[in-house]
């Protein structure tokens, strides 16, 4: 089981990861994590909660048949943060590398 | 169940939340549902995916601060009847004191808890100390006493350190896990369960 502290980390910068192709609105981050993550409507809006709070992400409406729908946008904040993740995640790999070593010595 | 149907239960299941920041995670299922149907899902299809109201309602719930927590639970949005701030104001000092007790009561017993854990530490370093102190004191020649009580003293400490420093990680994560499933049921006090 996934540390429940270090899986929020890891679906927060794939969120930023999913708005760094582009801004994006509720169900189409969904829709295009779900394919890598496994991630529910109700996982996310928290998430999107903390991270406009955090200044990481902006949100604007558009109209779009007659209602209005919440696009997120992210921020150059938001961009320095998924950079410095992705930095520091060569360390992560290093150690994922090694437990896989482990695991391969059993 | 229809979308209107979904966001009521949703509503009243979320009713202790701050009104703006309800209104919010409403908009936000509204918005979900109706991308849905677009998407070709019937509403029954989208809240159905969604889940049970109850089941999200606490998941939100629960992913708010704990001071959020506490103040809208304090303050009801329906607002309080001036008969109930009375007997708040009038029974000030009877329940803050008793509040206050309970959670200093359990907090000591958690710090008193960790200084147990530190105080065992501390013997099992002082015995490490012991183990290697008495040998170099015998080749420096400050020992005093039979050196062979002394040698057996000294392996003696050794083996009580080793034994006892098995036992310091277990006990650490058992106290943290302690701690961290207080703060979760101090936490869960504030969520209101569902009916």
């Amino acid at each position: 089981m996934l540390d429940a502290q270090m899986k929020r980390g890891l679906l927060e910068n794939c969120v930023l990861a999913a708005l760094a192709r582009g801004d994006s609105y509720g169900y189409q981050i969904v829709k295009d994590m779900s394919s890598f993550v496994a991630v529910t409507e109700s996982t996310l809006y928290p998430i999107l909660r903390r991270l406009e709070g955090a200044g990481a992400l902006s949100v604007y409406s558009v109209e779009h048949n007659g209602r209005l729908r919440k696009f997120y946008h992210l921020t150059d904040a938001g961009r320095r943060q998924l950079e410095s993740f992705a930095a520091d995640w060569g360390e992560l790999a290093a150690m994922y590398d090694f437990i896989r070593e482990g695991l391969g010595h059993e | 169940m229809n979308k209107q149907e979904y966001l009521d239960a949703l509503r009243r299941a979320l009713a202790q939340m701050p009104g703006e920041e309800k209104e919010k995670q409403i908009a936000y299922y509204d918005e979900l549902i109706q991308d849905m149907c677009e998407d070709g899902m019937s509403e029954t299809e989208a809240t159905a995916r969604l889940g049970d109201p109850d089941a999200v309602a606490q998941e939100l719930l629960a992913a708010l601060p704990l001071s959020t927590l506490v103040k809208t639970r304090v303050r009801p949005s329906g607002g309080f009847s001036p008969l109930v701030i009375a007997l708040l104001v009038l029974g000030f000092p009877l329940w803050f004191p008793l509040l206050a007790s309970v959670f200093a009561v359990v907090l000591s017993l958690l710090i008193t808890l960790w200084a147990l854990f530190i105080s065992y530490a501390a013997v099992v370093l002082a015995l490490g100390l012991c183990a290697v102190a008495t040998p170099l004191a015998l080749v420096f020649g400050f020992a005093e006493g039979s050196p062979l009580v002394l040698i057996g003293l000294a392996l003696t400490s050794a083996g009580l350190c080793v034994l006892g420093a098995l036992l310091i990680p277990p006990l650490f994560r058992g106290l943290a896990a302690l701690c961290r499933a207080v703060v979760r049921g101090v936490k869960s006090i504030f969520i209101k369960k569902g009916r």
